[in-house]
């Protein structure tokens, strides 16, 4: 539903949406961390995600209006599983992967590849903290990938949550000449995500975005 | 004439189009609920609902106006800053312009029906609306948790700081469709879905009345724009559809009506002086088309869920109870043994992890497992761990949700944990480590599908082999719908499934009725896959829970009268059933079926095949 409506009635561009994968361990906090972007609020108790929970909020980028979904995925392996190939798979197979990451990488020399965000959540926790800021910048940064350490929790900490997903809408509206070049069908496109390995080294308090 | 026969029977007199800026429906009242994270927690904001015509040249328009009550008796100012981003050309001023007309439009009268309407009862719903919103809202403000898309947010650059209710402007010009749904035989409740090209949603609430009127709205509206001459090209409202809230004859199962559920009297009246069932078969009828009294659950589930026979007298039940009682006190220790003990610590670690974290999140809203440290959190996790060491299998996400309702209900931990073992050996879902189950469902489903919606069924077609994996379905399946409606109305659905008449996969049934009534959308807007998701996630509690069980009862009657293809003849098998009563199965000659149909299905000719198969098939044919 758009913002506002033209003054003459032609045709309106299609917004364009984003779309943003946020995957991780079980009770990282992925959908506290979606759900205080898109509404601003906390909530202290929150169910299970079971397969996937959408949401949305439109973002300003570069003067663009931007529609961000935010996909919330399940923690538990089982259902994900099911889940991410699919999302690759809209666009192309699961097994073409490497070679579009590739595509990406042509087109898009300032970074590597498809935007990855490493997000450590539950910042407010620090006693409890179970991986040190320096640990996680050196893997973030050996996989080429912007760490950042936020409280979905903490009211203070909100600038920092829009941060993370305002720096990913500009790293995808960077690849995006490439999507709607080769692929129209694509203008929804992209975002994926984080391998497991980082997950589970992460522990806890750390979920992976992408 | 029925207000349902006026709404299919269009033929109403032609009205002349309205003014530009005329408002044609307003209305106090009307709900906007915001999207909760914790499933059956629903908060209630009213607001105040405006209609306004759009005319211009070569386009005519509807745009429709919400803003909350709340926020119109705070300032001005903060209003207008409110809507200042929303506004639309229209209301430039930052006020509709209502137009004065004193010539009797057509329109004018249902302007006047609606304020009377609004006059008559202002306090009423609004006093009743912002009690339970204040309430609720307290409450569930700190606990919302899930939800499926909040279209919500959509709408706004800046998530508000106070809540996200803001007032929002919609051009319905600019929408890709409207759907309404209606609750009562009147027609006069129900809600107003209205979806963008993006996929973006918002629903109203129609819950004193008013949708009726609206509906009247669409509809003229409608006949204005297919009358004009210049035909603007309006996808609003040619994706513009009610679901009624009864089902047409063809539609329902015969024997719809005839139960009116398992009730405490029906329940005596069936125990013979041993406490035996004289009458297994009639029980299982009412409870599949009428569920079970709230009062008998704890005594029927058991039942239901094959810890006890229903052949068995009060003696040996009782027996049972004792032995399994004493079983489940001997694993208890056992499992704290194991727990202890360092072997294959590192598993039942991750168990015991995985089992708290979800413990912790599962029906926090329900009173039943409110605050800190509540005893019944404790039963949850035990029995969760019991299950897991008796198993010898991990957790999955989403047993405590299924275990939930049964400790809620049956209460007594040893009863509770066998039952739980007999749902989760029922269910089929969800039961084993492996996938495979799920799988076979998911198969199940689609030749469901194929059969009873092959309008549906094609469309998926359409969108390529991902979209057979029914991703919008797999929740619905796994929590046997207990996130996508109100909790009496999903154990209403459960207890249909665990009657297992006819079949054991009625969940699959609930799933193809949920997609007959709501899916509407999804094949005429052409969906893709993740739109497809998305719109299913908006639907959730969101849905006429009572509605779609009719419905998948009719859908079951209708494929077994039909004749069932082989493929699917297992699914109407009940294994420890004396009373088989197996629909007509016909060899459809899948592969599998060269040589004889393994499944023992009757050959017909070609000619005779009376539902569409794929087009693989067409052509083996």
């Amino acid at each position: 539903m758009s913002l506002k409506s033209k003054k003459e009635p032609q045709p309106q561009p299609q917004r364009r949406v984003f779309k943003v994968i946020v995957i991780g361990d079980s009770d990282v906090g992925k959908t506290c961390l979606t759900y205080r972007f898109c509404s601003g609020q906390f909530q202290d108790k929150t169910e299970a995600t079971i397969g996937v929970d959408f949401r949305e909020r439109m973002v300003d980028v570069d003067g663009e209006l931007i529609k961000l979904q935010l996909w919330d995925t399940a923690g538990q392996e089982r259902f994900r599983k099911s889940m991410v190939p699919h999302y690759y798979r809209n666009y192309s197979s699961f097994q073409n992967l490497p070679a579009w990451i590739e595509e990406c990488n042509k087109y898009c020399s300032s970074s590597g590849g498809i935007p990855r965000i490493l997000v450590g959540n539950k910042s407010d926790l620090k006693e409890k903290s179970e991986v040190d800021t320096n640990t996680a910048q050196r893997y973030a940064d050996s996989h080429c990938m912007p760490l950042f350490e936020a409280s979905a929790k903490e009211d203070k900490d909100f600038a920092n949550i829009e941060a993370i997903f305002l720096t990913l809408a500009h790293k995808l509206k960077c690849h995006k000449p490439m999507m709607s070049g080769d692929y129209p069908s694509m203008k929804r496109a992209t975002v994926l995500s984080i391998d497991k390995e980082l997950v589970r080294k992460n522990s806890d308090s750390y979920c992976a975005n992408c | 004439m029925s207000r349902s026969e006026r709404f299919l029977n269009s033929n109403e007199t032609f009205r002349a189009p309205p003014l530009h800026g005329e408002i044609l429906y307003s209305r106090n009242n009307v709900c906007i609920h915001p999207p909760s994270l914790l499933s059956n927690t629903v908060t209630h904001h009213a607001g105040f609902l405006t209609i306004t015509a759009n005319v211009k040249t070569g386009s005519y328009s509807l745009i429709l106006n919400w803003s909350p009550t709340e926020i119109q008796k705070k300032s001005l100012e903060k209003c207008e800053k409110t809507e200042t981003e929303e506004v639309l050309d229209s209301t430039e001023d930052g006020q509709p312009c209502i137009e004065v007309e004193s010539s009797l439009s057509p329109f004018r009268s249902s302007l006047s029906e609606s304020k009377r309407g609004y006059d008559d009862e202002p306090h009423h719903g609004v006093c009743f609306e912002e009690k339970a919103s204040s309430e609720v809202n307290e409450r569930s403000d700190l606990k919302q948790g899930r939800s499926a898309a909040s279209s919500y947010h959509g709408f706004v650059i800046r998530p508000p700081k106070n809540q996200a209710f803001a007032a929002f402007n919609i051009d319905l010009a600019e929408m890709r469709s409207l759907r309404l749904f209606f609750r009562d035989d009147a027609c006069m409740t129900g809600e107003l879905l209205i979806a963008s090209h993006e996929s973006q949603y918002k629903m109203l609430h129609f819950h004193h009345a008013g949708l009726d009127c609206v509906a009247e709205i669409f509809k003229d509206w409608k006949s204005v724009i297919m009358d004009n001459k210049n035909k603007v090209k309006c996808q609003w409202i040619e994706n513009f559809s009610f679901v009624l809230p009864s089902l047409s004859a063809p539609e329902r199962h015969p024997e719809e009506d005839l139960y009116r559920g398992l009730t405490v009297e029906t329940w005596a009246l069936s125990v013979d002086e041993f406490g035996r069932l004289e009458n297994k078969w009639s029980i299982q009828k009412a409870v599949f088309f009428g569920g079970v009294d709230k009062m008998l659950r704890s005594t029927v589930w058991p039942f239901l869920l094959k810890y006890y026979t229903f052949d068995s007298s009060i003696v040996e039940r009782n027996e049972i109870r004792e032995k399994k009682s004493d079983k489940y006190g001997r694993l208890n220790i056992c499992r704290e043994k194991l727990m202890a003990t360092n072997e294959d610590g590192e598993f039942w670690k991750n168990v015991a992890c995985s089992i708290e974290k979800d413990v912790l999140r599962t029906d926090r809203a329900n009173p039943f497992f409110s605050g800190e440290g509540n005893p019944n959190l404790e039963i949850l996790e035990r029995i969760l761990l019991n299950y897991s060491v008796y198993t010898k299998t991990s957790y999955t996400q989403g047993m405590s949700d299924l275990l939930s309702p049964l400790l809620m209900e049956i209460r007594e931990e040893s009863d509770v944990f066998w039952c739980f073992v007999g749902l989760m050996q029922r269910t089929i879902f969800i039961s084993s480590p492996s996938d495979s189950d799920m799988e076979k469902q998911l198969f199940y489903l689609k030749e469901l599908l194929r059969i009873l919606l092959p309008g549906f069924y094609e469309h998926l077609m359409l969108c390529g082999s991902g979209a057979f994996e029914l991703l919008f379905a797999h929740r619905w399946i796994l929590l046997c719908f207990k996130r996508e409606f109100s909790e009496s109305e999903a154990l209403k659905i459960w207890e249909a499934c665990w009657a297992h008449y006819q079949t054991n996969y009625f969940h699959l049934f609930v799933c193809v009725a949920i997609i007959a009534l709501y899916g509407r959308d999804v094949v005429e807007s052409k969906l893709a896959c993740d739109e497809m998701l998305l719109h299913f996630s908006q639907l959730s509690m969101q849905m006429n829970g009572d509605l779609v069980l009719r419905k998948a009862r009719g859908l079951l009657h209708t494929l077994r009268l039909s004749a069932v293809p082989c493929t699917l003849s297992e699914m109407f098998y009940i294994s420890d059933s004396e009373h088989q009563d197996l629909p007509k199965i016909k060899c459809i000659r899948e592969k599998a079926c060269d040589g004889g149909c393994p499944h023992g299905g009757t050959i017909e000719q070609s000619n005779s095949v009376r539902y569409k198969l794929g087009k693989l098939l067409t052509q083996s044919l």
